[in-house]
């Protein structure tokens, strides 16, 4: 900005009639060390706190933001959608074959045969037929 | 660099907020500034680095802030402020050196970089008081209705439409009360600025 132009502006100043936006822009073009001296007293009156919000938001869209690059926006899409896919694929991989309803096999055993000591023992039997009922309940205790 | 905020220039014409008061809504605040510093850094360490400043900031000033106004727009430029401030420090590498014992800040500055590691030297600072003695002495020359004006544009940095919905002061009066003090302030210190 020239200083014909910084000079427009610290009259505007001098109205009251600058918006908050050109009061940080006036307190920015301020800070050069070669200002006349009666610019120092505007410098001083804007007060340091326009000066710092000025330089937060030109330093912000300098850097957007400091510690992520340009391509953060891209990177946090693409990962997304990534995610999204892998969800997709795994829930198409293992999808149900047959009836929903219908009850898994390896909860079949136990609803049929029951979950009392004798229906235990009644299925044993047919798998080994010396079994008696007393000594397969001996077993059962000694194990304990 | 040095950052200086003044307050107590105006606080003779408002009730100031306590300490409790400024406990009671330190939490929600501290939120707010939390997400500036991380807009501004994108890095929680930062940002809560940032936060536990502007939080200091604000802790040893609240006795001279208008219980009356929107402290949450003053914390958020304080917490622009300490980012840029944290940001130059970390560019520079300079750490940040310890308060000395008893030392207390003085009253009516807020000074955020003073001292900070940042190009502040002895003399840096004393012209820098002076400057702020002399700002003082020229709000001194205000009338209330102008000081609080020239402090809703300085320290809050409202916009003209702002303060009048919050005042109910007309657009045109506040434009020409507005400048009215600036003009006041700006002579007062370009006449005491040639001495």
């Amino acid at each position: 900005m020239k200083n014909k132009d910084i000079e427009q502006l610290i009259n505007k100043y001098l109205e009251g009639e600058t918006s908050p936006a050109e009061e940080q822009k006036l307190a920015l073009e301020l800070q050069r060390p070669d200002i006349p001296e009666e610019w120092q007293a505007i410098r001083l009156m804007l007060g340091e706190l326009t000066l710092g919000e000025a330089e937060y938001d030109a330093i912000l869209k300098k850097n957007t933001p400091l510690h992520h690059g340009k391509g953060w926006g891209w990177v946090c899409s693409v990962s997304s959608l990534a995610a999204v896919l892998l969800v997709g694929l795994f829930l198409y991989q293992h999808k149900p074959n047959g009836n929903v309803n219908e009850v898994p096999h390896y909860y079949t055993f136990n609803l049929s045969a029951g979950c009392t000591l004798k229906n235990v023992y009644q299925r044993r039997q047919h798998q080994v037929k010396t079994l008696s009922y007393t000594r397969f309940k001996t077993m059962l205790y000694e194990n304990h | 660099m040095i950052y200086q905020l003044n307050i107590s220039p105006f606080a003779a014409y408002y009730r100031c907020m306590t300490r409790s008061e400024f406990e009671h809504i330190a939490a929600t605040l501290r939120q707010k500034v939390l997400k500036v510093g991380l807009q501004f850094f994108g890095s929680q360490e930062d940002a809560e680095d940032a936060a536990q400043e502007t939080m200091e900031q604000m802790w040893r000033y609240c006795e001279q802030i208008d219980a009356g106004r929107n402290i949450e727009v003053l914390a958020i430029r304080v917490a622009k402020n300490c980012c840029v401030s944290m940001y130059r420090r970390q560019r520079t590498s300079l750490p940040r050196p310890l308060p000395r014992r008893g030392e207390q800040p003085q009253r009516g500055s807020l000074s955020l970089g003073e001292g900070w590691g940042e190009a502040s030297s002895p003399q840096d600072i004393l012209e820098a008081k002076d400057m702020e003695r002399m700002l003082q002495e020229a709000l001194d020359l205000l009338k209330p209705r102008e000081r609080q004006l020239f402090e809703m544009r300085q320290l809050e940095g409202l916009s003209v439409d702002e303060i009048s919905s919050e005042t109910g002061i007309p657009k045109l009066s506040i434009t020409a009360m507005v400048s009215a003090a600036r003009k006041k302030v700006f002579i007062e210190l370009k006449r005491r600025m040639k001495q």
